[in-house]
């Protein structure tokens, strides 16, 4: 009798010690995912009762030696994901290496008396082929490539695509007779940027419907170009309008020229020409920055007509205070469509508009959402994990 | 096949990189590395291209004489004066420093120099003016050129005066009276490396390991000045006057920081000019919309200058308790951040699906404006 | 007359700006501000909690034309970080122009100091390479800075020894007139959770507003009124006896801010009587 009491005794005693240290549960290591392989591994359990800290042991899998510990964390700085499971992210991995993980808790009585959790199944750090995270934004893009496609094909059946006026653009004629009739050149600044920006590819486009004009109506173009690549594209596209008017004798590789590549340098240049030259239009599309108003008011000055266009949100206040005509934001590059009435491109256009539709419809949707506490859309395009 | 192997080739690169973006394995990434690096490549080409149609066309000008061919001159002259620069730079008085051997270079710069070290300084081919003495006066030093001592008998507020440099007519007088004639201070060149100071003094550089504000110093070095806030005893400061050294990349620095920095600030300047006459012509109340422009600008303009925002409304409506302090400021950050804000979003937008739309259009061939068609 | 006045030659308005300009710059008439904007006294307030020795670094992304404008708010941070014993590390990271343009200034208000080039503070410079200098840094500063802007190897550089990347630095600001902003929060914050503050020019504050409402950055500089708010508040702490650029240039963009309000209710005013009497002949 006297022993089993012992034995009860002790019983309850080894189980009280045992159950204040519980190894963590649910131990699992899988590779960060959307990464290179440099975020490394991360190790997940659920906490464990009365555990104070957390070491995390590791050991390469195919090797004898004994885990080594790479990290420890106090219990109330843990990590805690939604689910509860708290998580570490061993960045110090080798990638395509072979480890097993284990996480072994300790207490405040003692540090020599620990749980260790059961080792995990074996994992490696690898590059990942495909980023979770941005699945949303694939979506879109497909979406948005469909679209294109199916309104290009529904232009090239011969659907009528219609196209609201865009005042600037209707000006475009106007204005190169303006200049033929005052016997004064025509300027042409595409921007700042390289052909890297779809804001300069625009503008190209809209300097070729103005070339093909201006050289029918025997009016020089003039294009100072801030980037060589730009200043090639553009000769060889004015080129091309002559040879196809019919006035080859009209292109001047002197008329498409580079200036420098220095902002305020360029702007200094382009202002003497234009004060000099004293042209009758002047075409400010591209991408521009603080010298925007600067080239507006310098021709304002010297009484041309101004048609502008950017793609810089900060410099549109500029253009649509100084200038006599100024594309507002993606009339820009709505602009070579509008103009060439080029059926495949309005088709894109239609497509783009009905993106914009349909991301008002998100945004109204999300609005709702927002308000009665579901918050999971403001994250929809969120690249971060 | 002309035309359609350039479509090819961007069409493929260009879904390639849009494919990329999803792909965060180290391979997508080296290979976005690798464009980038083609890309940059391709740019000295370009410049190339660049730099030779700028010659040609403004020699051709020249060269014809056609009007304001004389403006093509000064590109010219633009283009080859910072080159030639760097080119002076390079050819004229090497830097002796950089002409004696390492260990000798940093037992120079870091001083002082005892006997055997200024010996193998001479044999290296520097020739050194014998070391000056320094005395400490009070809060100053003098670098005496063992000709002429300045009196210690000066009253504290005279010292301080010195201190402070302010060496004006009235202290000159109050010198005289005691017949003693402060040497005439100038502000001398003075350059800063690091923890050492080389300061020109006539014909001389002198040389001091020891951070202190300079002054004045006087150009014929009877006596120099130099005050700084914390006293040294003369013995603390090891002090040697060394041949002036030429300082490599001069030219250009000074071409940059004296040409090219005031050029391109005055460029940027000219906007406060033309913001105004563009105001004057815009900033009118024909419609509603030009009326709320008017009255963002107004009130943007009102919060941006202490002088209205602070003072003036102070002095106005200072005892309306129920307005908060910083009204006009609330009411900038609420315009700017609320209607402002919203309006530049939608822009945003609009331009960024524009873009999207302009490049599928590249990329499936249909916009060929790149390509010169 | 009213004609005229609506048709006013342009360099009336030229001369009438000129004189504004001017005269409160050579007279130097400095105009404090009293009103602190919350994003000024945010990025102060973060620098201000810091312990002697910890690390900020400032990347100097903007060129001569915007010199007058950022350089202030560079001198300002300097003069705080110098005279709390913080270490300062100096870079370009977009825009070479300013090379130069910083390297003198982090001299001349170290000296003022009493800070010393090596164990105080450092210059890198700039180096070419774009966003992967951005993420490189992240992992180790010397990767992409193996040597300062004198040639010296960041091995030999007293407080670089302890700085490898993002890790060691408190506090990164960006001095910006381009579009650097975005690149240094979407990467280095987004990345690295690095703690971020900017100094911008005045039209570029607003689209930066969202990022400080995030929490993405500590606070903003806005142009030449962030730069003498700033110099307010360290003047205000005793922090430097010297009188900054801001004070001074706050005095000559408010003469002309009320030169502009001036002129454009003078407009207006000519406007409605033109339009008044167009209508009554009508």
């Amino acid at each position: 009798m006297k022993y089993r009491l012992i034995t009860l005794l002790l019983g309850i005693f080894l189980s009280m010690t045992s159950w204040a240290i519980e190894p963590p549960t649910e131990v699992r290591a899988v590779d960060v995912p959307s990464d290179d392989g440099s975020e490394g591994i991360q190790i997940t359990w659920n906490p464990a009762i009365g555990s104070t800290a957390y070491r995390i042991l590791r050991r390469e899998a195919f090797s004898a030696d004994e885990p080594t510990e790479i990290g420890e964390i106090p219990a109330d700085q843990a990590e805690h994901l939604k689910d509860g499971r708290l998580r570490y992210i061993d960045q110090t991995t080798q990638i395509k290496t072979a480890y097993v993980y284990q996480v072994a808790t300790s207490t405040d009585d003692s540090d020599d008396v620990t749980a260790t959790s059961e080792e995990t199944a074996i994992v490696k750090a690898v590059g990942n082929l495909f980023h979770r995270k941005k699945s949303w934004i694939l979506v879109f893009i497909v979406t948005f490539t469909a679209l294109t496609l199916v309104f290009i094909q529904l232009a090239r059946s011969g659907r009528k695509m219609f196209i609201r006026n865009i005042s600037a653009l209707d000006a475009v004629e106007e204005s190169v007779g303006r200049a033929t009739e005052m016997g004064r050149p025509i300027f042409f600044i595409p921007g700042l940027q390289g052909l890297d920006s779809p804001a300069t590819i625009a503008a190209i486009n809209i300097f070729e419907s103005v070339a093909s004009e201006a050289i029918q109506d025997q009016t020089r173009m003039v294009a100072p170009s801030f980037d060589p690549i730009v200043m090639n594209v553009m000769q060889s596209s004015l080129k091309e309008v002559c040879t196809a008017a019919g006035r080859p004798d009209m292109y001047s590789e002197d008329d498409v020229f580079f200036v420098n590549d220095r902002q305020f340098a360029y702007v200094a240049a382009v202002d003497g020409m234009i004060a000099r030259d004293k042209p009758a239009t002047v075409f400010l599309q591209g991408y521009f920055y603080a010298e925007s108003l600067i080239l507006a008011e310098v021709a304002h000055s010297i009484g041309a007509i101004q048609i502008a266009g950017t793609s810089s949100d900060t410099q549109l206040p500029f253009f649509i205070a100084a200038c006599d005509y100024t594309l507002i934001g993606e009339e820009l590059f709505a602009a070579g469509a509008y103009i060439k009435k080029d059926a495949l491109q309005l088709g894109t256009l239609k497509a783009q508009d009905l993106v914009k539709l349909l991301l008002f419809g998100l945004m109204v949707l999300g609005g709702f959402l927002v308000v009665l506490d579901i918050n999971w859309i403001l994250n929809l395009f969120s690249t971060t994990l | 096949m002309k035309r359609q192997i350039p479509i090819i080739l961007c069409s493929l690169l260009g879904f390639c990189l849009v494919v990329r973006y999803f792909i965060p394995h180290r391979l997508s990434q080296d290979f976005e590395s690798t464009v980038n690096d083609w890309v940059r490549i391709l740019a000295v080409f370009a410049f190339v291209i660049g730099l030779g149609s700028l010659i040609r066309v403004h020699l051709r000008r020249i060269a014809m004489k056609v009007s304001h061919w004389q403006y093509s001159i000064v590109v010219f002259v633009g283009l080859l004066l910072m080159p030639l620069a760097a080119l002076v730079d390079f050819v004229k008085t090497p830097n002796q420093l950089a002409s004696l051997p390492a260990n000798l270079t940093s037992k120079l710069q870091n001083g002082p120099l005892s006997a055997t070290v200024r010996q193998a300084l001479t044999e290296g081919g520097l020739s050194l003016p014998p070391v000056v003495t320094v005395e400490s006066v009070g809060k100053r030093w003098k670098i005496q050129e063992q000709r002429q001592q300045f009196a210690t008998d000066a009253s504290s507020e005279i010292i301080t005066q010195l201190d402070q440099g302010k060496i004006d007519t009235i202290l000159r007088q109050k010198f005289s009276v005691r017949d003693l004639q402060l040497p005439e201070s100038i502000e001398v060149t003075v350059q800063s490396k690091g923890r050492r100071w080389l300061l020109e003094s006539g014909a001389l550089w002198y040389l001091l390991t020891h951070q202190k504000q300079i002054l004045t110093v006087s150009r014929d070095t009877t006596a120099a000045y130099i005050v700084g806030p914390n006293p040294v005893r003369s013995g603390d400061l090891p002090v040697y006057a060394s041949r002036k050294f030429s300082k490599q990349g001069s030219s250009v620095n000074w071409l940059f920081l004296n040409v090219y920095v005031p050029l391109d600030a005055t460029m940027f300047s000219l906007l406060a000019f033309f913001i105004a006459s563009a105001a004057y012509r815009a900033f009118r109340a024909r419609t509603m919309d030009a009326t709320l422009l008017l009255l963002a600008g107004v009130i943007l303009m009102f919060a941006n200058a202490p002088l209205l925002a602070n003072q003036f409304w102070h002095s106005i409506f200072g005892g309306l308790n129920f307005l908060p302090d910083a009204f006009p400021t609330l009411v900038k950050d609420w315009i700017l951040q609320v209607p402002g804000m919203a309006a530049r979003r939608a822009i945003q937008i609009g331009l960024a699906l524009g873009a999207i739309s302009q490049s599928l259009r590249i990329l499936l061939g249909i916009d060929r404006a790149w390509m010169g068609e | 007359m009213i004609q005229k006045l609506l048709s006013l030659d342009r360099r009336w308005i030229f001369l009438i700006i000129a004189v504004v300009v001017f005269v409160p710059a050579i007279l130097k008439i400095p105009v404090p501000v009293s009103t602190i904007s919350n994003s000024t006294q945010q990025l102060y307030d973060t620098i201000e909690g810091f312990e002697p020795g910890e690390v900020v670094m400032i990347s100097l992304d903007y060129g001569p034309s915007s010199m007058a404008e950022l350089q202030p708010q560079l001198t300002a941070l300097l003069h705080h970080c110098f005279a709390k014993d913080l270490r300062v590390i100096g870079i370009n990271w977009a825009v070479f122009d300013s090379v130069l343009l910083g390297q003198n200034e982090f001299d001349r208000v170290a000296r003022l100091h009493g800070k010393t080039y090596g164990p105080d503070y450092c210059y890198l410079g700039y180096k070419p390479g774009g966003l992967p200098n951005l993420l490189d840094m992240g992992k180790d500063i010397s990767s992409v800075y193996p040597k300062d802007v004198h040639n010296k190897s960041l091995t030999d550089i007293p407080m670089m020894k302890a700085i490898k990347n993002y890790d060691h630095i408190s506090l990164v600001v960006d001095l910006a007139s381009v579009g650097s902003p975005p690149f240094w929060i979407n990467y280095v914050y987004g990345r690295f959770q690095q703690t971020l503050a900017l100094g911008v020019t005045g039209v570029m504050i607003s689209e930066l507003y969202p990022a400080l409402d995030a929490g993405q950055i500590v606070g903003i500089l806005p142009g030449l009124l962030g730069a003498a708010e700033y110099e307010y508040l360290i003047q205000d702490a005793n922090y430097t006896m010297e009188g900054g650029d801001g004070a001074t240039g706050m005095g000559i963009q408010s003469f002309l801010h009320v030169a502009l309000i001036l002129i454009i209710v003078f407009c207006n005013i000519a406007f409605f009587i033109d339009r008044r009497n167009r209508s009554n002949i009508a």
